[in-house]
């Protein structure tokens, strides 16, 4: 028993005595009595529970006489000369500790926080001290470091959604502790992804949400989805109905920097932009930046989406395979050895499977002859990581994901008698890629040290020809590829009781090449060409340095510096970020103020004339002499009330301003030609003007958590302007959307769960012709009607509605776990009016709505061994 | 207390601050159109404005006081009795003179105009050479968005413009064919040009279009039919229009009417009417 105790070095003492001796009196008398045995006389008389370490209290002796009906003092009676000190951990509970005048100065908790059962990291895990009011949270490596009140052990509440709640005693040290959290055995997947314990950020405008959340959101037509769960945070948008690029507080689609595990991804989307590219069942972590970014982080000037993949390492192998109305996907990971890991998934869609050369076109002869024309999107996901030591790991990541869109043969095959000379080829394949190397220590000086090495590629092909007259041909392919070489390197380092600071250095090479080879016969002899070929290259370095200074009054200053040269057109640009964090109301509310400024050395553009090149890819140009950096400065405010239990409430605001954004030049320019202009550079400029964008907006929601109900709310006013350097006044962006209410409520038991979505939003803006006049051509006869049309946007579509809702029934069934659901898509199958076409008709204008999707009911199967 | 105090205050003035506004009144803009065309009589003068979707027509601006001057004189206009809207200038035997800068001055009842241009050097088809293929081509007939296909037999007609050049030239090129009636097929008609705005700097003094004439069959011999040539020299403010008069549902065409719409330009100008009626190949002037 002894040796157990020595090995433990704490021991806790029980309290059989009810507590109702509680406020009677007591009498105590020790005369050089063992501390240990006074200590436990003392816990008996009074029902209280003492924690100490037993090497603290053998071979001591106390003297005490008292009497009297106050624990706290008989307990100071009993610890009197012995050099030890008492704290009240909660009722009837008190630690007991010494003055330790050999305990590190520092105050400094340092520590990494893993998974239990599988030893992985845990980013975003929040770390509490309850008494000093005081918390962080983890990075991506589970590493935090926490400035302690004193040297004293402290109390600290480690948390993390899906694990048990960790409280311990903690003792501050030099070297960095290891935190290990129980995994649940019941996860409540709620709808909420609203993270508010912020009263721990320290940025405004951040969220962190854990993926074990995501995974369980309503996904869009079966297939869960990242950038679906994302439109459930205030301030984040569609382009489009159902699919589109994401805007966020009115930053364009370009102005979104997308991170997985910290690689950029210059087009993260699928389908043109129905999926996201990130699996959700391999991820571990997202990470949203608005209105502050850390210094880490630059080169977008809008927000950032940070997602962290899983590693693997896990007691026993796990594997996934779900099946959804879009894709088949798979996940499997495994432990390798005692300290490594292994992960692997995929996943592809499979419509073309079912519909390759089975398309039965209807035509005049009901013919059913093949086409071959076909989509998949496709993800493949490896990792390999080894972890020396919880604080010392080494991971290897490799990523290939994108778009293929075909269709090739004869126009014979929808119309039999057509010469099989005639026809159609097209292929177009889009997609990003990326091999990653990163090393991450924590020395035994709490430092934590991260590199990492990358490649990321993107490359877009478009390919076509096409015949449909015996004597006419175009035959075109174009091609954009985007390269980085990166290699990052940084540490994490408490370096004194106030201070937490960070800091690194990266440097990417960065080559954009793009192709462009286009021939158009019209006829023997009459034939226009086109080959271009643009390459640019550009080296990019950035150094940054960040702290954060915890204040009197708990008041914690987060200030950032990031310095960076791009090599194109020499510019160097110095981006400051602060954010001041004030908790009020007797730390039941806390306001977070900031101020980020921004640059982006990236444009990501696109030609407006051509039909046959340029379509489905994402083209980016470097700045140069030519092309000025756009930059931002953003003011935001977030305010956090969590005034009683199971309310919060959040508001927040912004103000964002962007100088030297690109913005088209001729807004009414659609592609309406075959050819186009070309690629080259300036060819591309000419279509856009230099101007400002100007977002500003607050965002009000509340978070009502009552098991088994869940309901939450927001309310977002944002306006989004644009003005091109010679326009005299702003005027809105497309995606201006000025109100947004959105409220998702859901219903969890331990098997099944129901949950709807209500979204309420402004129509997008659009054009609406404010009259006519009649003009005709040189030499021509009959007038020609034009609509008058606005230099801005002058109306918006009708209130956009819509209610969503999933049923998911999950059970187990011979040692593995099945969940059956069912997505409900406009619920009330209300047709909501998603654009307005105005045309002539005999001289008279005529209106015609463009129509949003019906109700569209999806079930998915999903099974996890 | 006053922290917390100014705080509220900032956090209420987020809330009821903002406003959505999408404040652009309709404005009833005149609506000019002139083209002057060198070595001609000076033209008439439209003058409208901007009527509202449930307006019939737009409305004529009869009062306006109009002038149009040239180096050295002065042509003033008056209402035509008969077509509202429409300025007649008072003198119409003089031809206007090529290669010379010009500006029309319009005083409406709110404002005054001064529209400027250049009248361009005058041009002269020379010769027009028109291809025929012996037979005609099959080619797939079908709107741009429907897989409902059909079989369709076209005679693709090269047309071959040549003009005397100006060089040096500031000015832009139009040629422009006009077939008998608009390709019914859109795909095909992607492949078809019937007209082209270009630097004539940039090109030689040739242009080669293309337009279709759909027959029946295989067996259809080349239909004669009538066939307008022409061929536009003007200035950068007529290319931009010309360039984007074409999609009247969705875009305006650029105007160089300021706080106005239409177009005000000088032309040089040249047109052919012909009447191809064999294939092969054939040429035609003037003459």
């Amino acid at each position: 028993m002894g040796i157990i105790r020595r090995l433990i070095g704490l021991g806790i003492l029980l309290a059989f005595i009810p507590a109702m001796l509680y406020g009677q009196v007591l009498s105590l008398q020790f005369r050089h009595t063992s501390l240990e045995e006074a200590l436990e006389q003392l816990a008996e008389q009074t029902g209280i529970r003492l924690i100490y370490a037993h090497r603290l209290v053998v071979g001591r002796t106390t003297t005490c006489t008292y009497q009297g009906s106050r624990v706290e003092e008989a307990l100071q009676c009993v610890l009197e000369a012995s050099g030890l000190y008492f704290r009240q951990l909660r009722a009837n509970q008190y630690v007991l500790f010494a003055s330790d005048d050999t305990a590190p100065s520092s105050g400094i908790l340092t520590g990494i926080v893993l998974a239990a059962d599988g030893h992985e990291a845990l980013t975003g895990a929040h770390v509490y001290l309850p008494n000093a009011k005081r918390g962080t949270s983890t990075n991506t490596a589970g590493f935090f470091s926490l400035v302690l009140p004193s040297t004293r052990p402290q109390r600290v509440i480690i948390s993390h959604l899906g694990y048990e709640p960790l409280d311990t005693l903690v003792q501050p040290g030099t070297s960095p502790s290891t935190f290990f959290l129980q995994p649940r055995v019941y996860v409540n997947p709620e709808v909420i992804v609203r993270d508010h314990n912020g009263d721990r950020h320290t940025l405004p405008g951040m969220e962190r949400i854990p993926a074990l959340l995501w995974k369980n959101f309503p996904p869009l037509l079966g297939e869960p989805d990242l950038f679906r769960a994302l439109e459930r945070v205030p301030g984040i948008q569609r382009q489009g109905e159902l699919g589109g690029e994401i805007t966020i507080r009115g930053a364009a689609p370009d102005q979104v920097l997308y991170l997985m595990d910290g690689v950029p991804i210059y087009y993260p989307y699928h389908t043109f932009g129905l999926f996201s590219i990130f699996q959700t069942e391999i991820l571990r972590n997202v990470t949203l930046y608005r209105g502050v970014f850390p210094a880490a982080y630059g080169g977008r000037l809008g927000a950032i989406v940070s997602a962290d993949t899983r590693d693997g390492r896990q007691e026993k192998p796990e594997v996934s395979i779900g099946l959804s109305p879009v894709s088949l996907r798979g996940s499997a990971l495994s432990p390798i050895g005692k300290k490594g890991g292994f992960l692997f998934a995929a996943r592809r869609s499979y419509i073309d499977w079912l519909l390759r050369r089975r398309l039965p076109f209807q035509t005049p002869r009901s013919s059913r002859e093949p086409l071959d024309i076909g989509y998949y999107l496709y993800d493949a996901t490896l990792h390999l990581s080894y972890h020396f030591r919880p604080t010392h790991q080494i991971r290897l990541s490799l990523y290939q994901g994108g778009d293929r869109l075909w269709a090739h043969g004869p126009f014979q095959a929808l119309e039999a008698s057509l010469s099989p000379l005639l026809g159609l080829q097209f292929f177009h394949h889009w997609g990003n890629r990326f091999i990653q190397l990163q090393h991450r220590f924590v020395l035994p000086s709490s430092l934590y040290w991260h590199s990492s090495l990358y490649y990321v590629g993107y490359t877009g092909i478009e390919d076509i020809y096409m015949r449909p007259a015996l004597t006419a041909t175009v035959n075109s392919r174009y091609e954009v590829h985007v390269q980085d070489l990166t290699l990052r390197t940084g540490f994490q380092w408490p370096s004194g009781k106030l201070h937490s600071m960070e800091s690194g250095l990266q440097i990417t090479y960065r080559r954009f090449k793009s192709f462009l080879q286009d021939t158009l016969t019209l006829a023997p002899g009459v034939m226009d060409t086109l080959y271009q070929q643009v390459r640019q290259e550009a080296l990019e370095s950035a150094w940054y340095f960040q702290d954060r200074l915890t204040l009197p009054r708990q008041l914690t200053l987060t200030g950032g510096l990031r310095i960076t040269h791009f090599s194109s057109g020499n510019y160097v640009r110095i981006s400051p970020r602060l954010a001041l964090r004030i908790p009020f109301l007797a730390d039941r509310a806390t306001v977070i103020l900031g101020l980020n400024r921004s640059h982006q050395f990236l444009h990501r553009l696109r030609d407006r004339y051509a039909y046959i090149y340029d379509v489905t890819s994402t083209r980016w140009l470097p700045v140069t002499s030519r092309i000025l950096p756009a930059s931002a400065t953003e003011l935001s405010l977030r305010t956090e009330f969590t005034l009683f239990s199971p309310l919060s409430i959040t508001l927040e605001g912004f103000y964002r301003k962007a100088r030297n954004v690109l913005i088209p030049r001729d807004i009414y320019q659609r592609k309406d030609q075959l050819l186009g202009p070309g690629i080259a550079t300036g060819t591309l400029l000419q279509q856009y003007t230099p101007g400002d964008n100007r977002a500003y907006g607050t965002e009000l929601s509340v978070d009502i958590r009552h098991p088994p109900f869940m309901f939450t709310s927001f309310y977002t006013f944002t306006r989004t302007l644009l003005k091109p350097a010679n326009a005299p006044r702003y005027y809105p962006a497309p995606y201006d959307i000025a109100h947004t209410l959105q409220s998702n409520l859901s219903i969890h038991r331990e098997r099944w769960q129901v949950a709807f979505l209500l979204l309420l939003r402004s129509g997008y803006p659009y054009h609406q012709p404010e009259g006519f006049y009649t003009l005709s051509p040189p030499s021509g006869k009959a007038p020609v009607y034009y609509f008058y049309l606005p230099e801005a946007y002058n109306a918006r579509l009708p209130l956009y509605i819509r209610l969503d809702a999933s049923f998911t029934y999950r059970f187990r069934w011979k040692a593995s776990r099945w969940t059956l659901a069912l997505q409900v898509y406009n619920l009330l199958n209300h047709r909501n009016v998603i654009g307005r076409r105005y045309y002539w008709e005999e001289n008279r204008y005529r209106v015609q709505p463009v129509r949003g999707l019906p109700i569209i009911p999806v079930p998915t199967i999903e099974v996890h061994w | 207390m006053k922290v917390e105090r100014y705080i509220l205050y900032l956090l209420l003035g987020l809330i009821v601050g903002c406003g959505d506004v999408l404040n652009h009144p309709p404005q009833h803009l005149p609506v000019i159109e002139a083209y002057f065309y060198t070595h001609q009589a000076p033209s008439p003068v439209r003058i409208t404005r901007i009527a509202g979707l449930d307006e019939k027509a737009p409305t004529p601006i009869t009062d306006a006081s109009l002038f149009l001057q040239l180096p050295g004189y002065t042509i003033s206009y008056a209402p035509s009795p008969l077509q509202p809207g429409i300025y007649l200038p008072d003198e119409t035997s003089r031809a206007l003179p090529g290669h010379i800068p010009f500006q029309l001055q319009i005083t409406l009842k709110e404002r005054s105009l001064t529209i400027q241009d250049t009248l361009p050097p005058p041009v002269t088809l020379e010769e027009v050479c028109l291809t025929a293929p012996s037979y005609p081509i099959e080619a797939v007939f079908a709107d741009s968005l429907s897989l409902a296909l059909k079989k369709g037999w076209i005679y693709p007609v090269t047309v071959r413009l040549t003009w005397k050049a100006e060089p040096p030239s500031n000015y832009w090129m139009h040629p422009r064919i006009l077939p008998p009636a608009s390709f019914p097929a859109a795909v095909v008609g992607f492949f078809l040009r019937t007209e082209e705005v270009f630097a004539e700097a940039e090109h030689a003094s040739t242009w080669e279009g293309l337009y279709a004439v759909p027959v029946a069959s295989r067996e259809t011999p080349f239909p004669m039919h009538h066939l307008i040539i022409r061929l536009f020299r003007g200035t950068h403010a007529y290319a931009a229009f010309a360039r984007t008069r074409t999609l009247p549902e969705s875009r305006e065409p650029i105007s160089n009417i300021p706080g106005g719409r239409g177009l005000v330009v000088g032309l040089a100008a040249d047109s052919l009417h012909i009447y191809p009626e064999a294939p092969g190949t054939t040429c035609f002037t003037h003459e």
